[in-house]
């Protein structure tokens, strides 16, 4: 039998006309059918084919017809049901609130609001998120402080979560929030309140072939004094009670002392591993802390730290003339900057000191060795992100490969949702350029169902001259020792 | 968004919204339609080119002035004209015929150049739609030209159906010969405003960016250029690009 | 929802700022909302903060004038000669659309009904005699809003002019309206050359005699029921009143000749006139209600857009009128359109117009939307209103009352602005209608209606 349908004035493009009525020809009992345009051709080829309804006798040229031949009414009326579906142009005719209540008409159960917007309009409207029982997601940065404390407390008794201001990534039931990497599920649970060190963990993990559960980001303020790690503790107490989470990973730049012996004490009272990593009041690494954290989560004894391979170190050395004798790091994450200045201890300069190191006078000018950290203010007040906009760190590193003391350029690449799109493109030219003259090192923190693909990016930067190492700590290890053997 | 080029025959004025696509909105002039595209779909007479473009949502009309454009209430300057002028004659035709036989997408009216291209109609519908096209066409070329045009007129799927889109091509070839097309034009014309728009343009031999590039590859017959922008013309529309194609190459071939 | 119990449900996200976050989720197909985010209103916190606590008393108060709207019961009670009925009205005063205005601030089509009034009046006998006599003293130009009235456009009413009275039944109060000119060359619009004069006449000399028998012999015409059925088919009663003024038509055409049935028949916006009264009648008895936040006038006069609440007395805020976003007749531009103009937007004030635009899918299609817009421009009223009316309906929206009420208090908070649809002067006057369009209101007159009612909340 034959049937059909008219939609008048109904436009669609070739495209999604094809596909439609490729996929209602394919379903059960459809013996033909089109979806076209009710010419007058079209209707004589209608007719010449079989597929002309007496309902397309009034149908013209700006009306869309649907003839469907089918063995029962039962399947033709199937077919003809199911039109509509896919027809349907996606988001073109969404509707857009211009605020949260207005939001929750169209989705009435959302659980987590992710705001981005300025600071000081950001905490007013995590608040009003909060009231209506949603988690929080806090991206924006210049919350004041007071705001902070009041959305933490607020939430903290209602059980709901805080994540940020400040919180750059988070990974929750799986989903990818802000600037996160593609990460594989698993046992491992993670609270941090340093935003590269969760992206560099959680990617560890996952290229290790381990997991995460989930991965709370808690905004790099929660473990000051102030705050008093009101969500850090809270994000530990739910990983203690998730029963997907085996083991328990903390990252953090050193907490409090007040702060830490009330995060201490916690931990106490959790009978999972929980695997700590304070950069720089620990001796461990963020990637020992991640594979440590992998091993346990598969009842296996954490891995012993390997002595570093000191024979790539001093083949790169040999190349070097005798005047160059200084690292010069130039990071996007500034979890990275700090790591490095921890691992390659004493006589260090930076821009954002930490440990032992002391402030650069000129961020503009490297002195012996030089730590920058191009994610603080002075370098991304009115443009993007280092990790988005590489034009500066680019122009940096030929200014550095330059200087005729520079040995090793060290740098990281960020992957993941957010960041720059391709990365490979932007830096092999430079890289080729600067390995004529000094060593490049880096690392690559993503994994391979980025949208950018760490392997592509891996294999690019290698062909460029780079030296590619797994982990930051992995990089600044081999710079640190390059330079003790010129 | 940022204007990247408007076409040389929109004129000023205030168009009410028509339509709105992913990535292209539509105003209606008379009786032709002005697009706001994105830079995929690119230059054309009647377009103005945008990048980064969203289609935005209001409905608002489109307004142009001399020196810049309201859409979607935001104001854009006009910087440069793209000029739709047929640059000159384009001579390597045997390498654009490779191609057409080559590369066209499967339901494209490059059957009527290579027969072996029809087996890639399956259904009922389909080999009709073969049939009845390849009468028409035969009645263009060896029979009398309006009717076969008639029979061609509004055939196929989309916004522009294939039958519209040889046409389209058959008047740009037309153009390119010196011959006027006003009765080819006015036996194509339809209630259809995309169409319409479209065959108007091409009976004033106005060319959008695309089929612009082509023909200029093939004035100068790089095989790497030619090859380039055919690519580039078959990816317009789901099949629309390969249909005027093939239109086209018809008309002027040798 | 605790946090764990977060872990083991489905994410469902509201993303709030930058919309390549939203991507990231529609590619993991998370259920998100995009918020197309939009800063507060910039007002004084300490007034913000005053307002919060008052909020009980407020709501109490805005509870008390939501139902004296929706228990107005407008009907039209009869015409009479303006200066015999209008309060307040001399033989020297005009009356004209929106906030108070001397005559060097009128724009140009308000100017043009200046001089058409006096002409008609006999006052000036050319129209640089009108212009002198509209520069001098002797001329008293009040707001209809402030003797009752409403006019359409520029508004201008005159003594000699029939006007209708619109009686609302529940509170005994009154409000007046001139008659509809119908479209092309009007003094609405500004014009003022002869035929325009002529049919000011026609309208005084037959168009009103007969209409006057007319609702004399049906006693009087429920407006309120003619608005809400007419909402349930297609019309806003701002910009569309085909079917409410059909309505009236087969009320009254039993008593009407063919020449004034001809006239109505040819004059789809005839309705608007009395729209505008019934919503008038039924504001004004919501006035002076104490600590309330919610608009009982929104009007422009072409050059500024004002607003009284009903908590602050006769006061009115003011700030620039916008040109609205239209869709121009052919050969005019938004260049050549007036600033917003006319008392027409109190039909938005009592839950109609823009407010109920999801009404009147045909006219959303008329400035260039889909349907769909129209949905979306009402269910976005919902958010500024204080209330939903018990008897203007939506049909698409199962029936919903339209939203009801305009809380200054809301539209600050939101910084959502009342939404409304409109005709289009154009700037010269005498040139008449160029478009139809739709615009938000300014957020200026919002803003200092709210902080001057944060000053005057009182307790008790």
């Amino acid at each position: 039998m034959i049937t059909g349908q008219v939609r008048k004035g109904a436009y669609f493009d070739s495209v999604t006309l094809m596909r439609v009525g490729k996929e209602i020809t394919g379903m059960p009992g459809v013996i033909d059918a089109a979806v076209v345009m009710a010419t007058a051709s079209n209707k004589a080829i209608l007719n010449a084919s079989g597929l002309l309804s007496v309902q397309f006798k009034d149908a013209g040229d700006t009306d869309l017809v649907i003839a469907v031949k089918a063995e029962s009414e039962a399947a033709a009326k199937t077919a003809l049901a199911a039109v509509d579906g896919l027809l349907k142009r996606p988001a073109a005719t969404e509707s857009r609130p211009v605020n949260l209540s207005g939001a929750l008409q169209i989705l009435p159960d959302a659980n987590l609001a992710l705001i981005s917007i300025a600071g000081r309009y950001a905490g007013d409207e995590a608040m009003r998120a909060l009231e209506a029982g949603m988690h929080v997601m806090l991206f924006s940065d210049n919350v004041p402080l007071e705001k902070e404390i009041a959305l933490k407390r607020f939430a903290a008794k209602r059980g709901l979560l805080v994540m940020g201001p400040d919180c750059g990534t988070a990974i929750i039931n799986g989903v990818p929030l802000a600037f996160a990497n593609v990460v594989n599920r698993g046992n491992i649970g993670i609270a941090a309140a340093a935003g590269t060190g969760l992206q560099e963990v959680s990617c560890i993990i996952s290229n290790a072939g381990a997991g995460i559960s989930q991965a709370i980001g808690t905004g790099g303020r929660d473990v000051k004094k102030e705050v008093g790690g009101i969500m850090f503790i809270e994000a530990l107490k739910a990983l203690a009670k998730d029963e997907q989470t085996k083991v328990i990973l903390l990252v953090s730049k050193p907490p409090h002392p007040a702060v830490l012996k009330r995060i201490t004490k916690s931990i106490k009272t959790i009978r999972k591993p929980v695997v700590t990593m304070f950069i720089g009041a620990s001796p461990t690494t963020l990637e020992e802390a991640a594979l440590t954290a992998v091993a346990l989560s598969r009842g296996k004894k954490p891995p012993e730290v390997a002595a570093p391979d000191t024979k790539i170190a001093k083949r790169e050395a040999g190349k070097r003339k005798k005047r160059q004798k200084y690292v010069r790091g130039l990071f996007s994450g500034g979890t990275f900057c700090a790591e490095a200045q921890i691992l390659l201890g004493n006589g260090v300069y930076s821009n954002a000191p930490t440990g032992k190191s002391r402030q650069l006078k000129d961020s503009l000018k490297s002195q012996k060795n030089t730590l920058i950290d191009l994610g603080e203010d002075e370098f991304t007040v009115g443009r993007p992100h280092p990790m988005i906009d590489y034009s500066l760190r680019n122009k940096r590193i030929l200014q550095e490969a330059e200087d005729p003391e520079t040995a090793v350029i060290l740098l990281d690449v960020v992957l993941g949702y957010g960041s720059n799109p391709d990365p490979a493109a932007e830096l092999t030219g430079v890289i080729r350029e600067a390995c004529r003259r000094v060593s490049v090192v880096c690392s690559i923190t993503g994994t391979d169902k980025d949208p950018q693909n760490r392997s592509r990016v891996k294999t690019a930067l290698r062909k460029a001259g780079a030296i590619v190492m797994p982990s930051n700590a992995a990089a600044c290890k081999l710079a640190g020792s390059i330079i003790q053997c010129l | 968004m940022t204007l990247v080029s408007i076409g040389d025959l929109v004129e000023e004025g205030t168009y009410p919204f028509h339509s709105r696509f992913n990535r292209a909105v539509n105003f209606t002039q008379g009786v032709r339609l002005i697009s706001v595209v994105d830079e995929t779909i690119g230059d054309g007479p009647l377009n103005i080119v945008l990048r980064n473009f969203d289609p935005g949502r209001s409905g608002a009309p489109l307004q142009i002035f001399a020196e810049e454009i309201t859409f979607e209430g935001r104001k854009y300057s006009i910087a440069s004209r793209y000029s739709s002028e047929i640059p000159g004659e384009p001579r390597y035709l045997s390498m654009f015929k490779r191609l057409l036989i080559t590369t066209a997408p499967p339901k494209s009216l490059a059957f009527l150049l290579d027969e072996t291209r029809v087996q890639n109609f399956q259904t009922g519908f389909e080999r009709k739609f073969v049939e009845h096209v390849k009468l028409g066409v035969d009645e263009i070329f060896h029979g009398d030209r309006l009717t076969g045009v008639r029979a061609l007129r509004g055939c196929g799927l989309g916004l522009t159906p294939s039958g519209d889109d040889f046409i389209a091509g058959h008047l740009i070839g037309l153009h390119l010969r010196g011959e006027t097309a006003d009765d080819v034009f006015e036996a194509a014309r339809s209630d259809n405003i995309f169409s319409n728009t479209f065959l108007d343009l091409a009976r004033q031999g106005r060319l959008f960016g695309r089929l612009k590039n082509l023909i200029l590859a093939l004035m100068h017959g790089g095989e790497k250029a030619v090859r380039e922008t055919t690519t580039k013309l078959f990816a317009v529309g789901g099949t629309s690009g390969a249909d005027l194609a093939t239109g086209f190459y018809m008309t002027v071939r040798p | 929802m605790s946090v764990n119990a977060l872990f083991r449900s489905e994410l469902k996200v509201v993303n709030i700022g930058l919309a390549v976050f939203k991507q990231v989720l529609d590619d993991a197909h998370v259920p998100a909302v995009q918020v197309d985010w939009k800063p507060p209103v910039d007002v004084d916190a300490r007034l913000v903060k005053r307002v919060k606590a008052f909020q009980p008393v407020i709501d109490k108060a805005n509870v008390e004038v939501v139902k004296i709207i929706l228990s107005g019961m407008p009907q039209l009670v009869g015409l009479a000669r303006a200066i015999d009925v209008i309060p307040g009205m001399t033989s020297d005063t005009l009356l004209h659309a929106g906030p108070p205005i001397t005559w060097e601030r009128m724009c140009g089509p308000m100017r043009g009904a200046v001089v058409g009034a006096l002409l008609y009046e006999r006052k000036a006998g050319t129209p640089e005699e009108a212009e002198r006599l509209a520069a001098s003293s002797a001329i008293k130009f009040s707001p209809c809003h402030e003797h009752a009235a409403v006019g359409p456009m520029a508004g201008v009413t005159s003594p000699s002019m029939p006007v209708f009275i619109v009686k609302n039944e529940a509170l005994g109060n009154f409000a007046y309206c001139s008659m509809n000119e119908g479209l092309g060359k009007v003094l609405r619009y500004g014009a003022y050359s002869e035929p325009v004069i002529q049919k000011l006449r026609w309208m005084e000399n037959t168009l009103y005699p007969v209409l006057k028998k007319a609702v004399a012999k049906v006693g009087k015409v429920d407006l309120k029921n003619i608005i809400a059925q007419a909402l349930h088919m297609g019309d806003e009663v701002h910009n569309r009143n085909r079917a409410a003024t059909s309505l009236l038509y087969r009320t009254l055409a039993p008593s009407l000749g063919p020449e004034v049935l001809e006239f109505i028949n040819g004059n789809d916006h005839f309705f608007l006139n009395l729209s505008m009264a019934a919503s008038k009648a039924t504001l004004d008895a919501a006035r002076g209600i104490k600590n309330s936040s919610v608009l009982v006038v929104m009007a422009r006069n072409g050059t500024d857009f004002g607003i009284q609440l009903s908590g602050t007395g006769n006061e009115w805020f003011t700030g620039p009128a916008d040109v609205p976003d239209a869709l121009y007749f052919p050969g005019y531009t938004k260049s050549d359109a007036n600033p917003d103009i006319g008392d027409s937007a109190i039909t938005e004030t009592n839950g109609l117009g823009g407010f109920a635009i999801a009404a009147a899918p045909a006219i959303v299609q008329f400035v260039g939307g889909s349907a769909e817009d129209a949905v979306n421009y009402t269910r976005q009223m919902y958010e500024i209103t204080a209330g939903e009316n018990n008897v203007y309906q939506i049909p698409y929206l199962n029936f919903r009352g339209t939203p009801t009420g305009i809380d200054v208090i809301k539209v600050v908070e939101k910084n959502i602005l009342p939404f409304i649809d409109t005709g289009v002067a154009h700037k010269e006057p005498g040139v008449g209608q160029i478009g139809a369009g739709v615009l938000n209101a300014p957020l200026e007159p919002f803003k200092k209606a709210f902080e001057k009612f944060a000053k005057t909340l009182r307790k008790g």
